[in-house]
């Protein structure tokens, strides 16, 4: 898994003590928001995607891939699920045990470093690519009401 | 003790003055003194009148700021006119990209207020955390947990948009 590239085997061993294979059949729920988040999942195979479920809206934001990490809100309190993720087609995933991580990375802070580090640098690729959609989002709504307004003239 | 600042043996003055201030900071909260003193010979003061811009996207990512005052203004711009991302003030902290290759800004930032921030140099920074592992696993910690807030903060808008 690339994301734990360089890990040393005593790290890879701890990792793996915490990990579980998992897969998800088309359109079935990997979890949903609000719920309890204590674990995170490597993706293997697949295409999970991301939605946001707000005052009865339903709306997917992202999909994510092979080799990618899904969830973070194991990471830190209030350990809730801030989005439903959901297979969209047959996805395989490793399911790692989030509280056992956490204590491993306290217990350990070479093993801490290496993962929260690994764990940021992936979110700030995010973050980045989250911002330019929502930068293309909202250029195409001004385009939209600039020629909304022209047809109007 | 806990809660005790230990000052360095060192005769700078500054340095002492500083680490008072970068200890006081929210994302710095907990540190060992021993951790804040490695930072503290890092940081810098730094003063920006309103409408300052502070770096823009493109510029080499070699610090971070840790915003004491004021209120900085993330935004992107292009020939659709300028589009603001998000704004940040006091407590915040200002620049990731310093973190990870390829080190450079990947927006424009702004003061919207005379806004006032110690800056840390992000190289060393980096360095420091590599070669203490404490350090670096405090600093990556606190660090996933502000980078997480913002992607909440984006995706909402982003949801909010469609």
């Amino acid at each position: 898994m690339p994301i734990f590239n360089g890990l040393t085997e005593e790290h890879l061993e701890i990792l793996s003590g915490a990990a579980v294979r998992t897969n998800f059949q088309a359109g079935q729920l990997i979890f949903r928001q609000g719920e309890q988040a204590n674990r995170f999942y490597l993706i293997e195979s697949g295409k999970v995607g991301l939605i946001s479920e707000a005052q009865g809206e339903t709306s997917r934001f992202a999909a994510l891939g092979a080799n990618e990490v899904l969830g973070w809100s194991w990471l830190f309190p209030p350990h809730a699920w801030n989005f439903t993720a959901r297979a969209i087609v047959p996805t395989r995933a490793i399911f790692f045990h989030g509280t056992q991580v956490r204590e491993a990375c306290e217990a350990d802070h070479d093993l801490g470093y290496e993962l929260m580090k690994r764990f940021s640098a992936v979110m700030v690729q995010r973050l980045q690519s989250s911002r330019a959609e929502l930068i293309q989002a909202r250029r195409e709504v001004y385009r939209l009401s600039a020629a909304a307004a022209a047809a109007q003239n | 003790m806990p809660g005790e600042i230990v000052i360095p043996n060192s005769d700078a003055p500054g340095l002492s003055a500083i680490l008072e201030e970068i200890a006081g900071h929210p994302f710095l909260q907990g540190l060992q003194a021993e951790h804040l003193s490695l930072l503290a010979e890092c940081a810098m003061r730094s003063h920006f009148a309103r409408d300052e811009q502070i770096f823009r996207v493109g510029d080499p990512a070699n610090r971070f700021y840790l915003l004491q005052k004021g209120k900085v203004a993330l935004e992107s711009s292009s020939h659709g006119g300028v589009k603001t991302l998000q704004c940040i003030g006091a407590g915040d902290v200002l620049g990731w990209s310093w973190l990870f290759p390829p080190y450079t800004w990947h927006f424009d930032a702004r003061t919207m207020e005379p806004t006032e921030a110690i800056f840390l140099y992000g190289t060393r920074v980096r360095e420091r955390c590599e070669a203490n592992h404490d350090l670096g696993y405090e600093m990556m910690k606190r660090t996933a947990s502000v980078l997480i807030d913002r992607l909440i903060s984006v995706r909402r808008d982003l949801v909010a948009r469609s």
